[in-house]
């Protein structure tokens, strides 16, 4: 098992520019996912580790070994891919065993490993099947077996779920994280759903536009994003993000609630972070005002549109019953203590 | 530390392509460019076949040349520019005739009816049969004594006497045609059919709901859209064609009424063992072929961009 | 009644079409079985059933050794040809270098060379290895046909494939020719055979290159072989024999052609190789 280290990684492809100068630490045996809009740089970024890709410029110490020269099955590192990638004309046994026979083990020593990672993935009944006899879930199997096998110091997903449907998708993603658990290798993933993302990380990486925006855990990155797009990137419905003024006792908002802040205030343009679970309808004045638009029902709880003072609207999360109708006129409470405050540059303040 | 070199692993990729390549290269280096740039060389010289070595330079001779006030060479060659013509002839004529059968066949190809699949076997039959032995199937076909051709057309009436199909120099090059069109209709049938198998059907249902008459339909929705298809098999077939030896060759040997440019070269390079003079009419052949593919692919261009505009 | 009266106007255009594609090789096969002054009368349907020019082509002349002889060459060229045509294909469908796209047009240009323009400089270096009348300098010629349109197809099929297949082989530990032999080449496999018949089809039918390079009547292939069969004297007509043989070289053919239809057909049309 073995820590992984970016030093100032930059990837071109031709004249444009992917990744912009990434430094990031691994910890040996941690989870850790990347996660982003598409084209952030997060597939890139993997398949630099890997090898598929050459870096442009910068560092890639693999277990105290710089790599980024080492050829991709001689970092130590295994992929699972999108597609499974599986080979077609073998079967699960020989897609299983290529790696080890490329590498020269002996009849014996592959069968007994074969079998043995067959086994843990409850796969030892398919072992003679061709990949096209077999589930999308098996195949996923056989892929991770794949990876398994070759006993690497770094395990590398490509979002591996993403072919599966919805059901299979969380059996799947339990089944990794136990994985994990078992193997206390280093795992490096990558998603662009943040459900998968927050579950399974025990860090996460935010990236955009091949810069990495926050790097930390799923609960820190939710709570403390660092910015305007973090915030907005992470949590379903989007965070509230209202324009607000500095006035007396705290900030005004549009329609003239006043939350209260502490702290410093700079001038300049100020967007307040509201999530939708820290609104509730208030008995009093409230902060935020304004006529429901649209009740979309969740079950346990409901998401209530409201449209605010200037246009504007904002989505919080309505637990008791009965729900509030569209036409109604709601005011809301915040916690002060969860509002997030961010400067003219995005930032947090 | 990081090596300077920041792509190694990129550059072996590349190494590892070009070793991959040298081998097809190497051999398609000695099979072609080698042969062409001798022939090139050769054509500049009076080498006979025997002996190149005892080679002399001759600058443009064997291509022309004014002695005594006369022009020699064979672009002063009345045969020469009779096989030009000859070649462009056939060139047209076929190709012309291939995509109008080949459309016709693919047409009834892509239809709905029971013999189908035999059909579209059928089809590739005359494409599989050698060369030489179409043109010896022919040959004995049009036969003037004893051959089918003459018995049928006499039954039926419409001729008088038997023709001599391939002596008769009115007769003979048409009859060369003829049997092309047979042999490479097939695969121009072949091509517009999987053309016509990749287009929409939604354009067809909507004009069989407006009650538009199939023949409109044809020139007005399926034409177009096979265009770019169909370009493209006049192209290879025209450039083809304008290649024609083993046919010719074999039906009527050297005879000036069917003497195309390929013909001709061989005739003089081995027959006559004039490698120089052999040479200069394979070189112009090339020039000719390679002038023609240049217009063709301008053409193609001028296709695409106003395709796009 | 239009309907009717289309439907067997369609039937007739469908039979007519039928007798015209298939009828001049029916003939070929009535001409051959007919024996002595037979043939001198033109028949439409078969008069008789006499195998005797058969037995001559076979014991008058070496057909049979022209036969084995298209065969060995026509087997090199297609195991030649797909060998380079992979390695090469390989390169030309999945790695990205400078002048790729150069090479690709330059071996099409290849195919596009007149025969008779390499014919005078092949004729040189088939003297040079000393290879004139030999099978070898038929195999080493035809490489100018075969190759580019090799080339061509594998590599349009070549690039259909997926590219985490091959990654997961490099991740696995793969070389290049680990990646050509053992993943490649399985995946490849219909196309190898498309190309291939392809390229059997072509030198079993080329004419030229053999006619000039070969001398002797034991090292010919069959196209020339055909081409020269002559009667026993001036006055005999070779007609009975020549179809033989003519059905004896196209039978197989045909054969190979209806047996692999689909797969041929999809070899001609996704490299819009020539016929």
């Amino acid at each position: 098992m073995a820590e992984v280290k970016l030093v100032g990684l930059r990837k071109s492809f031709g004249r444009t520019e992917v990744i912009h100068g990434v430094d990031l630490r691994i910890e040996d045996g941690e989870f850790v996912v990347f996660v982003g809009p598409s084209g952030c740089g997060k597939s890139t970024l993997l398949r630099l580790i890997s090898g598929l890709e050459e870096a442009t410029a910068g560092e890639i110490w693999i277990g105290g070994r710089e790599v980024s020269q080492v050829p991709p099955a001689r970092r130590g590192v295994s992929m699972v891919f999108q597609s499974y990638a599986l080979y077609p004309h073998m079967n699960v046994y020989r897609n299983i065993a290529f790696g080890l026979s490329l590498a020269g083990a002996s009849r014996a020593d592959m069968e007994a490993r074969v079998r043995a990672v067959a086994e843990k993935l409850q796969i030892s009944e398919l072992l003679e099947r061709r990949p096209r006899e077999l589930s999308g879930g098996q195949r996923q199997r056989v892929a991770i077996a794949r990876a398994i096998v070759r006993e690497p110091q770094v395990f590398l997903f490509d979002e591996p779920l993403s072919n599966l449907d919805a059901g299979l998708r969380a059996d799947t993603r339990v089944e990794i994280a136990r994985m994990h658990d078992e193997l206390q290798a280093t795992m490096i993933y990558v998603t662009h759903d943040q459900v998968e993302a927050m579950t399974l990380a025990d860090r996460m990486v935010l990236l955009n536009d091949g810069r990495v925006e926050q790097i930390g855990p799923p609960a820190e990155l939710y709570r403390q994003p660092r910015n305007l797009f973090v915030a907005g990137f992470l949590g379903s419905p989007r965070m509230n993000l209202l324009e607000v003024q500095r006035g007396e006792g705290g900030l005004l908002l549009p329609g003239g609630g006043v939350i209260a802040h502490r702290g410093e205030v700079p001038g300049g343009r100020l967007t307040l972070g509201l999530r939708s679970e820290d609104l509730h309808p208030a008995s009093g004045e409230g902060v935020v005002r304004g006529e429901v638009t649209l009740v979309e029902e969740l079950g346990e709880t409901r998401l209530v549109h409201l449209r605010i003072g200037d246009g504007q609207s904002v989505i919080f999360r309505h637990r008791e019953l009965p729900g509030p109708r569209p036409g109604e006129q709601i005011a809301l409470d915040a916690d002060p203590d969860r509002a997030l405050l961010f400067d003219g540059n995005g930032e947090r303040l | 530390m990081a090596a300077a070199a920041h792509d190694s692993l990129t550059r072996a990729r590349v190494r590892t392509a070009w070793l991959f390549l040298a081998p097809m290269l190497l051999v398609l280096a000695i099979v072609a460019l080698w042969p062409l740039a001798r022939t090139l060389l050769l054509s500049l010289t009076d080498a006979s076949l025997g002996n190149a070595g005892a080679a002399r330079f001759v600058g443009f001779e064997n291509y022309l040349v004014k002695e005594d006030g006369v022009w020699y060479g064979l672009l002063a060659d009345p045969l020469w520019w009779l096989a030009l013509r000859n070649t462009l002839t056939f060139a047209f004529v076929s190709v012309a005739a291939e995509v109008v059968l080949g459309t016709l066949i693919a047409l009834i190809l892509n239809a709905r009816f029971r013999f189908r699949g035999m059909m579209r076997a059928a089809v590739l039959v005359p494409w599989a049969i050698p060369t030489v032995v179409s043109a010896k199937m022919w040959a004995w076909m049009l036969h003037d004594q004893f051959g089918i051709v003459n018995d049928l057309l006499l039954r039926l009436g419409l001729i008088g006497a038997p023709l001599a199909w391939l002596a008769n120099a009115d007769l003979a090059l048409w009859s060369v045609i003829a049997v092309d069109v047979w042999k490479t209709t097939p695969f121009v049938a072949l091509l517009v059919l999987a053309a016509l198998q990749m287009l929409p059907e939604d354009c067809y249902e909507a004009a069989r709901v407006d009650g538009i008459h199939p023949v409109k339909v044809f020139f007005f929705v399926t034409l177009p859209l096979i265009r770019p298809a169909l370009i493209v098999a006049v192209i290879f077939r025209f450039l083809d064609a304008m290649r024609v030896f083993d046919l010719v060759y074999v039906m009527t040997g050297n005879a000036d009424a069917t003497l195309t440019l390929s013909v001709h070269a061989r005739q003089i390079l081995v027959d006559f063992q004039d490698a120089g003079s052999g040479s200069a009419a394979s070189v112009l052949l090339f020039v000719v072929i390679a002038l023609l593919s240049v217009l063709c692919l301008l053409a193609m261009r001028g296709e695409v961009l106003g395709r796009r505009q | 009644m239009m309907a009717l009266a289309r439907a067997v106007a369609f039937r007739l255009l469908v039979a007519a079409l039928l007798a015209y594609l298939l009828f001049p090789f029916y003939y070929a096969v009535i001409t051959s079985m007919k024996g002595g002054s037979a043939i001198f009368s033109v028949d439409y349907w078969p008069s008789q059933i006499d195998f005797s020019n058969y037995a001559r082509i076979f014991s008058e002349q070496p057909f049979a050794l022209n036969m084995l002889n298209s065969v060995l060459v026509a087997f090199a060229v297609v195991a030649l040809s797909l060998l380079l045509g992979l390695t090469a294909a390989f390169s030309l469908g999945r790695i990205r270098f400078r002048g790729r796209n150069a090479l690709l047009f330059a071996v099409l240009a290849v195919s596009m060379f007149p025969q008779v323009a390499v014919l005078s400089g092949m004729f040189e270096l088939v003297r040079a290895f000393g290879l004139y009348n030999s099978l070898l300098s038929l195999v080493f010629s035809y490489m100018i046909f075969t190759l580019p349109f090799t080339v061509w197809v594998l590599t349009s099929f070549m690039r259909e494939l997926p590219h985490e297949i091959e990654e997961a082989a490099i991740m696995d530990g793969a070389g290049p020719w680990t990646l050509v032999v053992r993943i490649f080449l399985p995946l490849l496999w219909p196309a190898m055979v498309t190309t291939g018949l392809l390229a059997f089809i072509v030198a079993w039918n080329e004419f030229l290159f053999a006619l000039t390079f070969i001398l002797s009547n034991e090292q010919r292939t069959v196209p020339v072989a055909i081409a020269l069969i002559t009667g026993g004297s001036e006055f005999e007509l070779p007609w009975g024999g020549i179809m033989a043989a003519s059905v004896t070289v196209t039978l197989p053919l045909i054969v190979l052609v209806l047996v692999f239809q689909r797969r041929l057909v999809a070899g001609l049309t996704a490299g819009a190789v020539k016929g």
